[in-house]
């Protein structure tokens, strides 16, 4: 369990109290909170992804559940006409900016950098751990690197995206930050 | 947990991420202040609720958030098939071939 600056203006926000419930020594999987991001909600009609792609220079996935990844950002394909792109904190305005480059057709960018936090799940124990409130099969056949979807854990809506074979990144809305942290809580005890 | 085939995900999904929204293949009238009281009302709340294979309208809430349709068997439960919204409905031969 990491604890940084960023965990700190969690426990502000939301009383969440990180880096207890969650360690229990000799379980094969860490929590980890990350650090504050720019996220931005995209949305644009299948019929002008080419164009807008080709203005603005970013590369967006086309196929659904997929992502596209490079140093700058990671864009999500959630739907036909919908991504998520996040992308660290000082790249938002030039992303912002590319995107203006686009006049030929609507579309709709918004800013949703605060409305998520993230964490990274990791380690051998992982998928089992997430599967605690997720139902979705997490084997790697069916569930492969880089593969991405917006599903639910419990009641709350996430969006679950695998970076490797055993880290996967979570973006959940901020506000139920704390009872995903305690559904975790328990499910962790008694993995 | 039951499962339901997403035809825009192409993805067997539990079925906690889908909401139901209804009778399917229901076109709004092309002019609405044309019509009676009762057309109006039939229109807005009259439904088949049938016995059996009924065509219905659902929403992948918790994933592509698209509606899309599906046939499904009311007395078993069971879905025969899902299609996107705008395809044409499919027909009893098709169906009765995917119930078997």
């Amino acid at each position: 369990m990491s604890s940084d600056a960023t965990n700190s203006t969690l426990e502000m926000d939301q009383g969440v109290t990180m880096g207890q419930s969650l360690d229990h020594p000799g379980q094969s999987f860490t929590v980890e909170l990350m650090g504050e991001k720019s996220r931005f909600s995209l949305r644009l009609r299948e019929s002008n992804v080419a164009a807008f792609a080709k203005a603005t220079g970013l590369a967006l996935p086309t196929k659904i559940n997929t992502v596209y990844r490079d140093d700058d950002a990671l864009i999500m394909c959630l739907a036909p006409d919908e991504w998520l792109i996040i992308a660290a904190p000082e790249v938002g305005a030039t992303l912002q900016e590319k995107c203006k480059r686009h006049t030929a057709s609507p579309f709709s960018l918004v800013d949703v950098s605060h409305r998520n936090v993230a964490f990274h799940i990791g380690g051998e124990g992982a998928a089992q751990l997430i599967n605690v409130g997720c139902p979705l099969d997490l084997d790697l056949a069916t569930f492969p690197v880089g593969k991405c979807t917006r599903t639910i854990f419990e009641r709350a809506e996430i969006v679950l995206f695998r970076e490797t074979e055993t880290i996967f990144h979570i973006e959940i809305w901020r506000s139920f930050a704390p009872y995903f942290l305690s559904v975790l809580s328990n499910g962790g005890q008694a993995q | 947990m039951m499962m339901i085939e997403c035809p825009i995900c192409n993805e067997k999904r539990p079925e906690l991420e889908f909401r139901y929204a209804g009778e399917a293949h229901i076109a709004r009238p092309e002019n609405p202040s044309a019509l009676s009281d009762d057309e109006w009302a039939k229109y807005l709340f009259i439904r088949n609720n049938p016995r059996g294979t009924h065509f219905e309208r659902w929403v992948h809430a918790h994933g592509c958030a698209k509606f899309f349709n599906a046939v499904r068997d009311t007395v078993s439960d069971k879905f025969v098939m899902t299609y996107k919204c705008g395809e044409q409905r499919p027909s009893p031969e098709t169906i009765a071939e995917r119930s078997s």
